[in-house]
C-alpha cells in the first residue's frame, strides 16, 4: 500500500531533489569561490596581522553582519529586485539561488575566519620570520591548518542552505522543503510530510558524517 | 655583527605607556653565542624581535652587519629574514605537514628551486639527527625532536644568525642538553652567531660566551659569562647566579654539626680545597666538608662548599681571616661554641 504510495509521488519527490540539489550546488560553489576569500579576508586585515587594514576589515565585517543578521526569508524577498536585475527572472529554483548565495557566502566567510583563528599567532610569526611572503602564509600555513575547520565550515553551509531552501517555495524555487509544505501541510497529507522528512534526515546525515570524516582525515593535530 | 643603538620600544596599553626596553646599547659580535637573560616582561623576548624586524624600535636604531632595519623595504626585510634563522619555545611547526615538509616550507619561502628540496632536505635532516622522521607529523614527535625540525628549519637558507626565543623552556633537562649541545657545534662548525633569551642562567651557563642580563626593558649588566659568575654586579644577576649555585644543607644536619659552618665561594685557578688544605697546614685546624658544587663555566672552575671548622678559637679566627683573602666570598652561616 504505501510502496504504490512511494511509487506516485516518486516522479515529484525526484523533481524536488533536483530542484534542492541545483540551488544548494549553486549557492554552495558561490560560497566557496567569494566565502573562502572573503573569510580569509576578514581573518588578515586584522589587528596585528600582515595585510592588517583596520578600515576594510570594518567594512567587510559590518557587511557580512547586515546579511547574517537577516532572517533567510526576509532576505529572500528583499533579494527579489537584485535576482531580477541579475536574471531578469525571479521565479525558480536558478532564481532562489541568488538569495541562498548572498545568505551563504557571508555564512561560510565568518566560519572560515574563525577556524583560522584558531591557528596559534607564534606559528604565523614564526612563518613571517623565515621571511615567507603573505600569499605563500596563507597558502602554506594558514588554509592546510585551518583545512579540518574550514571542511566542517562547508558542511555546516551545505546544510544551513539545504534548510534555507526550503523557503525557496516562496519564489517559486520548488525543492524537497516546498514538497513538504505544499502536499504535507496544505493538503493535509501526512504520508508525503512523513517521506521528505525521512529524505531529508538521511541527505543531512549523510553530508554531516562525510564532512566529520573529511575533517578527521585532515587534521593532524 | 648585530648593533642596537639608544633603543626604546614603547607599548599604549589601556591608554597607559608601557616601555618594553628603555634606551638599550648593546652589540653583539659575529660567531658568538650571545645570551639576553631576564624574567618575564624584562623585554627580552622584545630586544630579539628587533633583529629580524618582527618588532620596530619607537626609538633608536637596529643595524645587522652595519645595515639599518629602519624603514627598511618589505622585500629587503624578507632578504635578511631569510638570512636569519628563528627557533621558539613552543616549536610552532606547520602541524598539518610532515618534517620534510615543514622544512621545505623555508626553501619556499626562498624561492629554492623545486628540484633542489630533496637533497636540501636530506642535509638538514641530518644536520640535525632526524634521519628516518622525515615523513612523520610534528604531533608524532617528541618536544626534542619538534626543536630539531625548527632547528632545520631555521638553518635551511644558510643563515648567518639564529635568533633562539626561549628555545628550552619547554623541554625536559636531558632534552634541554641536547639541543644546547647541538646549538653549540653549529655555532663552532658553521660559524653562526646565536642569539638566545632565556630565563635560566642554566643555559647561559652552558653555552653562552657573553650575556646581557635585563630588567624591566633595561640592559643592566653586560659581561663574558665566566665574569657574569665571578663578579656579579647589578642585584639582578647576584640574584641568577645566586640560584644557580644554590646549595643548601639541610636543618638537621646544621644543628648536629659543631663549631663554626661557613659558606665559601671560590673561582679559577685557586679551587677550594686546595685553599683549604693550606688553611690546614698553616693554623692546625681541622676541617670538614658538609656539601659542595662545582660547576665549570667555559672550562674554568666555579663552586661553593659548605664546610664546618674546628679547633681552638684562637687558630680559628685568622685561619678565617685568611681564607676571606685567599677565596673569593665566604661567609660564617652558623657559629656554635
Amino acid at each position: 500500500m504505501w510502496l504504490d504510495r512511494i511509487q506516485t509521488m516518486l516522479p515529484e519527490l525526484l523533481k524536488a531533489l533536483g530542484e534542492t540539489a541545483w540551488m544548494v550546488g549553486i549557492s554552495l560553489a558561490f560560497a566557496l569561490v567569494v566565502g573562502i576569500p572573503l573569510g580569509i579576508l576578514l581573518f588578515v586585515t586584522d589587528r596585528g596581522l600582515f595585510f592588517q587594514n583596520l578600515a576594510v576589515r570594518r567594512v567587510l565585517d559590518f557587511v557580512v553582519n547586515i546579511v547574517r543578521s537577516l532572517p533567510f526569508i526576509i532576505l529572500l524577498v528583499a533579494l527579489i529586485p537584485l535576482t531580477k536585475f541579475l536574471l531578469d527572472n525571479t521565479i525558480g529554483p536558478t532564481a532562489a539561488s541568488v538569495s541562498l548565495s548572498v545568505a551563504a557566502i557571508p555564512f561560510l566567510a565568518r566560519l572560515v575566519e574563525t577556524s583560522l583563528r584558531e591557528i596559534p599567532p607564534g606559528l604565523i610569526e614564526a612563518a613571517e620570520a623565515c621571511g615567507a611572503k603573505p600569499l605563500r602564509i596563507i597558502v602554506s600555513v594558514l588554509l592546510p591548518e585551518a583545512l579540518p575547520g574550514i571542511i566542517q565550515g562547508i558542511t555546516l553551509t551545505t546544510i544551513s542552505l539545504i534548510g534555507f531552501s526550503a523557503m525557496a517555495g516562496i519564489v517559486g524555487g520548488g525543492g524537497v522543503g516546498d514538497l513538504a509544505i505544499r502536499f504535507g501541510y496544505y493538503r493535509y497529507d501526512n504520508f508525503i510530510m512523513i517521506v521528505t522528512i525521512v529524505v531529508l534526515i538521511v541527505i543531512v546525515q549523510s553530508i554531516q558524517a562525510l564532512g566529520n570524516q573529511l575533517a578527521r582525515k585532515t587534521d593532524k593535530r | 655583527m648585530i648593533e642596537f643603538k639608544h633603543i626604546t620600544k614603547r607599548f599604549v596599553r589601556d591608554r597607559t605607556p608601557i616601555f618594553a626596553l628603555r634606551d638599550v646599547d648593546l652589540t653583539i659580535q659575529k660567531g658568538e653565542i650571545f645570551g639576553i637573560i631576564g624574567e618575564s616582561g624584562a623585554g627580552k623576548s622584545t630586544l630579539l624581535r628587533l633583529i629580524n624586524g618582527l618588532e620596530h624600535p619607537t626609538q633608536g636604531t637596529v643595524k645587522v652587519d652595519g645595515v639599518s632595519l629602519g624603514g627598511m623595504p618589505k622585500s629587503e626585510l624578507r632578504q635578511l629574514r631569510l638570512r636569519t634563522g628563528m627557533i621558539f619555545q613552543h616549536f610552532q611547526l606547520i602541524q598539518s605537514r610532515n618534517v620534510a615538509d615543514n622544512i621545505a616550507f623555508a626553501l619556499k619561502a626562498a624561492g629554492v628551486k623545486r628540484a633542489d628540496f630533496p637533497e636540501r632536505i636530506r642535509e638538514l635532516v641530518s644536520l640535525v639527527g632526524l634521519e628516518g622522521f622525515e615523513t612523520n607529523f610534528p604531533s608524532q614527535l617528541s618536544g626534542g625532536q619538534k626543536q630539531r625540525v625548527g632547528i632545520a628549519r631555521a638553518l635551511a637558507n644558510d643563515p648567518t644568525v639564529l635568533l633562539c626565543d626561549e628555545a628550552t623552556s619547554a623541554l625536559d633537562p636531558v632534552t634541554t642538553l641536547q639541543i644546547l649541545d647541538l646549538l653549540k657545534d653549529l655555532n663552532e662548525r658553521l660559524g653562526l652567531t646565536i642569539v638566545l633569551i632565556t630565563h635560566e642562567i642554566d643555559v647561559v651557563k652552558q653555552i653562552c660566551h657573553r650575556v646581557a642580563v635585563m630588567s624591566q626593558g633595561e640592559v643592566v649588566e653586560v659581561a663574558s659569562t665566566y665574569d657574569l659568575f665571578s663578579q656579579a654586579k647589578h642585584p639582578v644577576t647576584q640574584h641568577y647566579v645566586d640560584t644557580a649555585l644554590q646549595i643548601e644543607l639541610p636543618e638537621r644536619i646544621l644543628q648536629a654539626t659543631p663549631g663554626k659552618i661557613i659558606r665559601l665561594q671560590f673561582t679559577g685557578e685557586k679551587t677550594g680545597e686546595s685553599t683549604l688544605s693550606e688553611a690546614i697546614r698553616r693554623y692546625d685546624i681541622s676541617v670538614s666538608i658538609l656539601h659542595g658544587k662545582v660547576d665549570y663555566i667555559q672550562d674554568v672552575a666555579f663552586g661553593v662548599l659548605i664546610v664546618s671548622l674546628t679547633g681552638s678559637s684562637d687558630q680559628i679566627a685568622p685561619a678565617l681571616d685568611w681564607l676571606a683573602t685567599e677565596l673569593h666570598a665566604l661567609e660564617v652561616i652558623q657559629d656554635v661554641a
